[in-house]
């Protein structure tokens, strides 16, 4: 049976320097593809995930092995990619978001898998036009596959605000293709 | 940062980096250390804030700001118009400070941040008004009265010696035909002006010894009164200089104290 993330970063803790690189290897492909469609147009992508994980293995004292490893990393990477999103300031990022300050109704979408493929071709199309706020739940929920509970913990917003991101950025999304292909 | 020679992996380069020693692994007791510090800085900014809405009602009350209301919406407009703003303003940064600490932690980021404010404006409310019950901002307005409290002294002097000129809080000393004299906080003698239009939203029936509130115009140590009304509740207030001294002792409430000494005689 596979060791899980958690008990791996309990050894790294433990002075086992060389399990750091099972997770590595775990965990590299997906940190590349989220700084990859998260970070449009941004040519140092590798040498982010690269920070991202010399910190993981820094800050790993600070991991409680009693939650989930994969959150934990995704935080680092967020960060460390808005970090770069402001040093490049080529996109607005907002101080302040004032969807966090109301409540939302939940909203988790049920029919994932038919939405999956019309949003497909879009989120391939024209997820560089989208606001990064918008842009980040979507690539969160639909490339890595991660819930909104893991998503809300990754962006430290209520699950409730993940949602309502995601149905705005679905809109935006809709209406940057539409645009394009008007166009075109 | 990426560094390395073409063909060699992420994994690689992170491996090397920690191997030769370029990146260390962080101590456990640096986290422990900085989660103290939060821990502190909210505690800190928690009860900071818990004083200084404790003595905002502690002010309000007083200076007789605080029941005002009962006079209807001209008593509102001189509560809102008597509010301490600035202190109010130096509250609401803390509560911002705080809640800026406090979404740090998985139980203030889950919450919408309406939700937490509103617990925290409560919070400081609840524990403000329960505070002020005490006799602590009563022991630190004497201490500032004698020039024994060094920092917050000022703080005392400032909001706690210069009632509203349109409220007044005291002791009902002498009853008159059109009015009575009352003492106030700061042991002024000021003469109440009472008229058929004078509120009285608890009734009348003042006795001398009584608490009570007034709001109304002022003139020098003059008031005419636009309502009047006995205070029944149990905030400490500091001793009067002054003051005569009753039956009862200084713990009695005044209202008691005259009654008592009625009963004696």
């Amino acid at each position: 049976m596979q060791e899980t993330d958690e008990a791996i970063a309990k050894k790294v803790q433990a002075g086992d320097i060389h399990s750091f690189g099972l997770l590595v290897e775990r965990y590299e492909a997906k940190m590349l593809r989220y700084a990859k469609r998260f970070l449009f147009g941004y040519d140092d992508a590798a040498d982010l995930v690269q920070e991202v994980l010399i910190k993981a293995y820094a800050n790993i004292q600070s991991f409680d092995a009693d939650r989930s490893f994969s959150s934990w990393l995704y935080r680092i990477a967020h960060n460390e990619f808005v970090n770069a999103i402001k040093r490049k300031g080529r996109e607005p990022l907002s101080f302040f978001d004032p969807d966090t300050l109301f409540p939302h109704p939940a909203t988790e979408s049920p029919d994932r898998e038919v939405s999956d493929n019309e949003l497909r071709g879009m989120l391939e199309d024209s997820l560089s036009k989208l606001d990064p706020k918008y842009r980040e739940p979507l690539v969160l929920y639909y490339y890595e596959d991660l819930d909104y509970r893991k998503i809300a913990e990754i962006l430290r917003i209520p699950v409730s605000t993940v949602g309502v991101r995601l149905q705005r950025g679905k809109r935006a999304l809709r209406e940057a293709y539409n645009n394009l292909h008007l166009k075109s | 940062m990426n560094n390395e020679p073409a063909g060699k992996s992420i994994k690689d380069s992170v491996i090397a980096a920690i191997e030769s020693g370029k990146v260390k692994m962080r101590p456990k007791w640096h986290f422990v250390a900085r989660a103290i510090l939060f821990t502190v800085g909210i505690i800190f900014l928690l009860l900071t804030l818990l004083f200084l809405a404790s003595f905002i009602v502690y002010v309000l009350r007083q200076n007789g700001v605080w029941f005002a209301p009962a006079f209807g919406l001209r008593g509102v407009g001189v509560f809102v118009r008597s509010l301490p703003w600035l202190l109010i303003a130096v509250a609401a940064l803390f509560i911002v400070a705080l809640e800026a600490l406090v979404r740090h932690y998985s139980f203030g980021y889950r919450k919408p941040l309406l939700y937490s404010s509103l617990a925290m404006i409560f919070l400081a409310v609840i524990g403000g008004i329960a505070i002020a019950k005490t006799p602590l901002h009563s022991g630190l307005f004497n201490q500032a009265q004698q020039n024994n409290l060094p920092v917050a002294g000022t703080l005392y002097r400032v909001y706690g010696m210069h009632p509203e000129d349109s409220v007044a809080e005291g002791i009902v000393m002498e009853l008159k035909d059109d009015g009575f004299t009352m003492q106030d906080h700061l042991s002024e003698m000021l003469t109440v002006q009472m008229s058929d239009d004078t509120r009285f939203p608890y009734g009348t029936g003042f006795m001398e010894g009584d608490r009570v509130m007034v709001i109304g115009e002022r003139e020098d140590n003059v008031i005419k009164a636009f309502g009047v009304r006995k205070i029944f509740d149990e905030f400490p207030v500091p001793p009067r200089r002054g003051r005569p001294q009753v039956k009862g002792g200084q713990n009695s409430p005044p209202g008691m104290q005259m009654r008592e000494r009625e009963g004696a005689n």
